[in-house]
């Protein structure tokens, strides 16, 4: 329809590649915790998992309350773009601590606060999602999925601070301790430098999720643009001459 | 024995990892390509 | 706009709405001979599963109450969105209600709902569990704004979602995670009166939750209406 030019960038895909290799190579020549022995290499895929699934909710939330602010549907991609990058990584952080915490601890599950937290995080992320499909409006699609995200920004930190008050209500977080008393240096520089290769993927991937996000927003409107008479005529035509 | 044992679980998260990050890219290439498909081919 | 009788206040307004919706409820009696019922089955399938020991059945009692009522209770706050069509809701757009007046009123219908409820499945809880209630004081105030909240919360998210594709399945997915500081507050402030200790920051968190989720819904009610 539209003569937009369809630009496609392949630098997203170069550097998913490179900043996942990198992540791979610094965490597998690191050497081992003296405690948890080859097990700490788990660490630097889980925590940056972790902290991507949180960073990626804060974009969506703050994207939320932008598009509600300036009602600019490319806040609005933002926004689903981020959610569904975050969903990815808070499933693999739930499931990463899993295969962590089965080894150390011998249960796949605790009743850890910010476990807790995340698996909820996981839950509302799910049902955001969710909501942006039941609709074909772009207007209320944006809407309401604007106002569900900032919705969850007054709830989930609610959701946080009662969770952590149960847990210490009952039992100190004691065992909790992952990463021990003293890290090794080079563990921290290693873990750093995963977290930080993860935020490059997660921004290379934002940058092809919002591409594919303007790609199906006009793939929609041009489905609706184009099927209206065909549809009114299917519904019109053929009924009046069987009908007479 | 127990040396293997936590190179498996390592080994596990890893896999688990890198699967899930090369699957959810290539989802996203593959939806670029068919929306663009729809769209009138690429240019 | 230029109707000769002049628009009714905000309170008379929101009194409309819960009139109607209490007359809908008492023609229709789904909160009461649907719901209510399937919370009470529910209350019943747990310990035929479980077993019916009795230190077990008294333990898990109150908790099972509050899953029920956060579960089952966002049934009662969204039975408007499957009943309502689009036209129906483009009608009441129409009557120059204030939008806010209008989540105001149902949330009220709702949490009366709920307050009964609450009140005959506590009654079966009390019956099938062998549960003492406990902290006379505290537990009609940990009621009530559990009703409020969870009244608010899914009327709140029932006009989010609106009509749409699986709107009645979508509403409990939205709810049920944000419900967790009610949830958490109901439960953890009659355990903190049973080992003795002070309730207060419980029935605060949800005091919060309740105010918190009130002015969301009031300020996004107008937003909502011009879009849907």
């Amino acid at each position: 329809m539209t003569s937009t030019q369809h630009r496609t960038t392949v630098w997203p895909w170069i550097v998913m590649a490179v900043a996942g290799l990198h992540t791979f190579v610094a965490s597998m020549t690191v050497s081992p915790d003296v405690v948890q022995g080859q097990l700490s290499r788990i660490m630097y895929v889980h925590v940056p998992a972790a902290w991507l699934a949180y960073l990626a909710f804060g974009v969506t939330m703050f994207a939320s309350a932008m598009y509600l602010w300036k009602k600019d549907f490319r806040w609005d991609r933002r926004a689903l773009a981020s959610a569904e990058i975050g969903v990815l990584f808070t499933a693999l952080a739930i499931g990463l601590g899993m295969i962590w915490a089965k080894p150390t601890w011998g249960v796949w599950w605790t009743w850890d606060a910010r476990l807790t937290l995340t698996s909820i995080m996981f839950f509302v992320y799910l049902g955001y999602l969710a909501l942006r499909r039941t609709t074909d409006n772009l207007d209320v699609r944006a809407a309401r999925s604007a106002i569900f995200g900032v919705l969850a920004v007054v709830q989930v930190p609610l959701v946080h601070f009662s969770v952590i008050w149960w847990r210490t209500l009952h039992q100190p977080p004691t065992l909790l301790n992952p990463e021990g008393p003293a890290m090794d240096t080079a563990m921290v520089i290693t873990l750093l430098i995963a977290v930080a290769s993860f935020t490059v993927i997660y921004v290379a991937m934002m940058f092809k999720r919002i591409e594919l996000a303007r790609l199906e927003d006009e793939v929609l409107v041009a489905d609706q643009t184009s099927s209206g008479p065909v549809a009114g005529q299917a519904v019109t035509a053929p009924g009046l001459t069987k009908g007479s | 024995m127990e040396y293997a044992n936590e190179w498996n679980w390592v080994l596990l998260a890893y896999g688990v990892t890198y699967f899930a990050l090369v699957v959810y890219a290539s989802s996203i290439a593959l939806r670029i390509s068919r929306a663009r498909k729809r769209l009138g081919g690429p240019s | 706009m230029t109707d000769a009788g002049a628009t009714p206040g905000f309170f008379a307004q929101v009194m409309t709405i819960v009139r109607r919706d209490l007359l809908r409820e008492r023609r229709s009696g789904e909160v009461l001979w649907v719901t209510l019922p399937f919370g009470a089955i529910a209350l019943l399938l747990v310990p035929l599963a479980i077993g019916t020991d009795a230190p077990t059945l008294q333990r898990i009692g109150p908790g099972m109450f509050w899953v029920i009522v956060m579960l089952f209770g966002v049934l009662i706050a969204i039975r408007q969105t499957s009943a309502e069509t689009q036209a129906q809701r483009d009608m009441v757009a129409l009557t120059g209600l204030d939008p806010a007046a209008i989540f105001v009123g149902r949330s009220t219908a709702s949490f009366l709902l709920l307050v009964v409820f609450q009140t005959v499945l506590g009654a079966v809880t009390i019956v099938l569990y062998n549960v003492t209630p406990t902290g006379w004081a505290v537990l009609p105030v940990v009621l009530l704004l559990a009703a409020s909240g969870l009244a608010l919360l899914g009327t709140l998210a029932a006009s989010i979602v609106s009509t749409g594709r699986s709107a009645t399945a979508l509403v409990p997915l939205l709810v049920a995670p944000l419900s967790v500081p009610l949830l958490l507050g109901a439960t953890q402030a009659l355990e903190a009166i049973r080992l003795g200790r002070s309730s207060l920051v419980w029935v605060l968190l949800m005091a919060t939750v309740g105010l918190l989720l009130a002015v969301a819904g009031i300020l996004s009610a107008r937003p909502l209406q011009e879009t849907a």
